[in-house]
């Protein structure tokens, strides 16, 4: 997949968009499972409103924003997480 | 456990905890805005509503089943019911979560009283928190307060003193297990959702942020890396270059009490000679020493408090990740290693918040090459005697080889005995603040003051030990040879019978003073350069008094030091006769110090060896704590092997004209020791697969 960067605002991806990895910068979109224990606990979890603030493909993690709160949520993380 | 009370401070990362706990108690336990500055508990007393009380300060938590070391400890002090009230922390400004954990005390059936924190934050964002609605919802107090302010404190110790005659007349009773299971966790988020929604106001959605827009700079790894060196390069300049002239002014005005004064007014009271050089050449010179480096080692941990205020470092750890991850480490491992250019101690013990134990002691064994700030006395007196005009690029010149090193490191151990892929992390990115001017002061003078009574009772006694040494010396050992330095010590055998090893970086064999500071260092890198001063300042004192001898006046001295202080930093300007005769001050330990070393390239060799070599015995004591002996003893083993090795090969290379055979004998013999070292790490690696716990 290509994660396009500044492009379609508020709308996720398709294919395997479905994971927070997939989040294009500035999109949002609603956790909707989270296999992680330690970041469900830290806030990442399925309800949880988030927007992305920083998704290249070259960086191992990407930002994102939950409501004021900011995080570096490393990709492999990320991309369990699933969005809806 | 005695029978006092004990009230404990809950709750998650990086909402103001140890703050409060200062405010309460008035301690002065380290804070930094960013998760996991607390990987200990604390505790102080104190009098709240007529009760003496335990307050214990724990490490931040989200659950009472954490993942990390640190998690561990505050988990199981809650489990254990070692606390009779808890004082949940909640951020204001991020509600929502903060309820989670409230809601798990609550479940267990632990007495809480709740300090909202972070109010001030929360305002700023246009958060309105509806505080009886909430203490209502929850059921126990909830207090307003804004830790780093020390607003509402007082507020916080009068509902505590109204709450502990309760938990006196009837302490709460067993905890209650709650259920571990997804579900109930669900539960537990629902309710803090919907009663964040309920008592929080806002004014807006939240949105963009100017922090967003500077993170969307900072982050970018092309800024982030030449920033963070920047940054860096910046601390150093202040830390050696602009306090340069205090750094002289301090010498010789301490000198001129200590050292000087006292071995007038002992003198005129006819005290005995060997007592008179214990306490002045020793003691006093040792005192005069330690408060020499009063000026860098302030400036350099505030620095260091300045840059973890504003939040900062977390902004790093993500630059640093791609780096980190090559050496099997996350980026969250960045945050020991920084802590480490401080004091490699509270950098081991940062480790904690790593989850796997191949992180931990992979991190530990690369943490020593951060450059602590014991060892920047060193790196300044070598740059006052060898590189005057370019004294702050050789000390970035030396912290930027610690960082190559430890990559080194990281990289051979990573590919060798500690084999593994480093664990995905989430870390919280704290907002920017301005750092707070108190905060950073105290985080300075605390450090200082750690320095300066660790330094004082490590130099003063080294020096008095060394000074005894060479009394005793002078007394009972054979008479030495006209013009060698204090040849009849008996540091001075000790340190003859070592230096030769070091031969091979410079060290020529009447240079012993170097070895036996060198040797001191294992004790405390503090004590090297009173063990240097003692020993060069000695012999440079003798001749100077030889040629010149002078009428001792405090007066003049006082007067000599604030008159060079104020020619250093412009405020007097100083005639070519008086530049000539600056720094007089220094001269009786660094000319010695000069002609024993002989050149720049044997000065650098040795200050890499420095930067390098085994870490103190408090590192060590931890390290073997932390991640077992065996482990100590491969850090001691390799790191001064490492130093041996590099300080040789930048020797050999810098005088390779002068004697091209011997320097390419000793590369060849160094590049056979470290593939020979290279295999025994594979072929051990290969041997043992390394046990990773989560």
């Amino acid at each position: 997949m290509s994660v396009g960067r500044k492009s379609n605002r508020s709308e996720v991806q398709n294919d395997h968009s479905k994971s927070m990895d997939g989040l294009v910068e500035g999109a949002q979109a609603v956790i909707a499972a989270n296999p992680d224990r330690a970041s469900r606990e830290m806030g990442l979890a399925p309800g949880t409103h988030v927007r992305m603030l920083r998704n290249h493909p070259r960086d191992h993690a990407v930002v994102v924003a939950l409501g004021d709160a900011r995080f570096f949520v490393s990709r492999p993380i990320a991309a369990h997480i699933t969005l809806k | 456990m005695s029978g006092l009370m004990t009230l404990a401070l809950v709750g998650n990362p990086n909402t103001g905890k140890t703050t409060l706990f200062n405010g309460i108690t008035g301690a002065r336990e380290r804070v930094g805005n960013w998760s996991g500055v607390t990987v200990d508990q604390a505790q102080a007393n104190a009098v709240i509503g007529g009760h003496e009380v335990r307050i214990v300060d724990l490490p931040g938590i989200f659950t009472l089943d954490g993942h990390t070391l640190d998690e561990r400890i505050s988990g199981n002090f809650i489990k254990d019911q070692k606390a009779d009230l808890i004082i949940n922390v909640v951020d204001a400004s991020n509600l929502e979560r903060s309820l989670c954990l409230t809601r798990t005390l609550l479940d267990m059936g632990v007495r809480i009283v709740v300090a909202l924190n972070l109010m001030d934050v929360a305002e700023r964002r246009g958060l309105h928190i509806k505080v009886a609605a909430l203490e209502q919802a929850i059921g126990c107090p909830v207090v307003p307060v804004v830790a780093s302010q020390g607003e509402g404190i007082e507020t916080l110790r009068m509902v505590l003193g109204k709450v502990l005659p309760d938990a006196i007349r009837s302490p709460a009773g067993p905890v209650r297990e709650i259920a571990k299971t997804e579900e109930a966790a669900q539960t537990r988020r629902e309710f803090a959702r919907a009663l964040a929604h309920a008592v929080v106001q806002r004014d807006a959605p939240p949105g963009e942020r100017t922090a967003d827009r500077v993170d969307r700079v900072l982050l970018n790894a092309w800024v982030g890396i030449p920033l963070f060196l920047g940054i860096m390069y910046s601390v150093f300049w202040l830390t050696v270059r602009a306090t340069q002239p205090l750094v002289e002014f301090m010498d010789s005005f301490v000198s001129a009490f200590l050292v000087h004064g006292l071995r007038a007014l002992l003198e005129h009271w006819h005290w005995p000679g060997m007592l008179v050089n214990v306490l002045t050449d020793g003691a006093g010179a040792g005192m005069a020493a330690v408060a020499t480096f009063m000026p860098p080692i302030f400036v350099i941990f505030l620095c260091l408090g300045v840059l973890e205020g504003t939040g900062y470092m977390p902004r790093a750890a993500f630059v640093m990740d791609r780096l980190l991850r090559k050496i099997g480490l996350p980026g969250k491992a960045f945050i020991p290693l920084v802590v480490g250019f401080g004091c490699t101690v509270p950098g081991l013990l940062s480790t904690r918040t790593l989850a796997q134990r191949r992180e931990r002691v992979l991190t530990m064994l690369i943490t020593p090459f951060m450059s602590c700030g014991a060892r920047l006395p060193v790196y300044t007196i070598f740059a006052l005697a060898f590189f005057p005009h370019k004294g702050d690029r050789v000390v970035f010149a030396l912290y930027l080889t610690g960082i190559l090193l430890a990559i080194f490191s990281g990289l051979l151990l990573h590919r060798t005995i500690l084999k593994g892929i480093s664990t995905s992390y989430v870390l919280e990115l704290p907002p920017y603040q301005a750092p707070p001017i108190r905060m950073c002061l105290d985080h300075a003078w605390f450090n200082l003051r750690s320095f300066l009574v660790r330094a004082g009772q490590v130099i003063v006694c080294v020096v008095v030990a060394l000074s005894l040494l060479n009394e005793i010396g002078r007394v009972f050992l054979p008479a030495r040879k006209a013009g060698a330095p204090e040849s009849t010590s008996v540091s001075m055998r000790v340190g003859q019978a070592i230096t030769p090893v070091f031969g091979s970086m410079g060290i020529q064999n009447d240079n012993w003073p170097a070895t036996v500071g060198l040797l001191t260092g294992v004790l405390a890198k503090e004590s090297v350069i009173g063990a240097l001063n003692v020993m060069y300042a000695q012999a440079g004192e003798a001749a100077a008094e030889a040629k010149h001898p002078q009428p001792f006046s405090l007066r003049g001295e006082i007067a000599d030091s604030l008159y060079e202080l104020g020619a250093a930093y412009g405020v007097i300007v100083r005639t070519v006769k008086q530049e000539q005769e600056g720094h007089a001050s220094w001269k009786a330990m660094l000319e010695p110090m000069r002609q024993s070393f002989g050149s720049g390239a044997a000065a650098f060799a040795y200050l890499l060896f420095v930067l390098i070599y085994s870490p103190c015995l408090a590192a060590l004591a931890v390290l073997a704590r932390e991640a077992g002996w065996r482990w100590m003893i491969f850090s001691v083993t390799y790191q001064t092997l490492l130093a041996w090795m590099v300080a040789t090969v930048f020797y050999q290379s810098a005088t390779w004209s002068s004697h091209p055979q011997q320097s390419l004998s000793w590369m060849a013999l160094i590049g056979s020791v470290l593939l020979a070292g290279m295999a025994g790490l594979w072929w051990k690696g290969r041997q043992t697969a390394v046990e990773v716990q989560l």
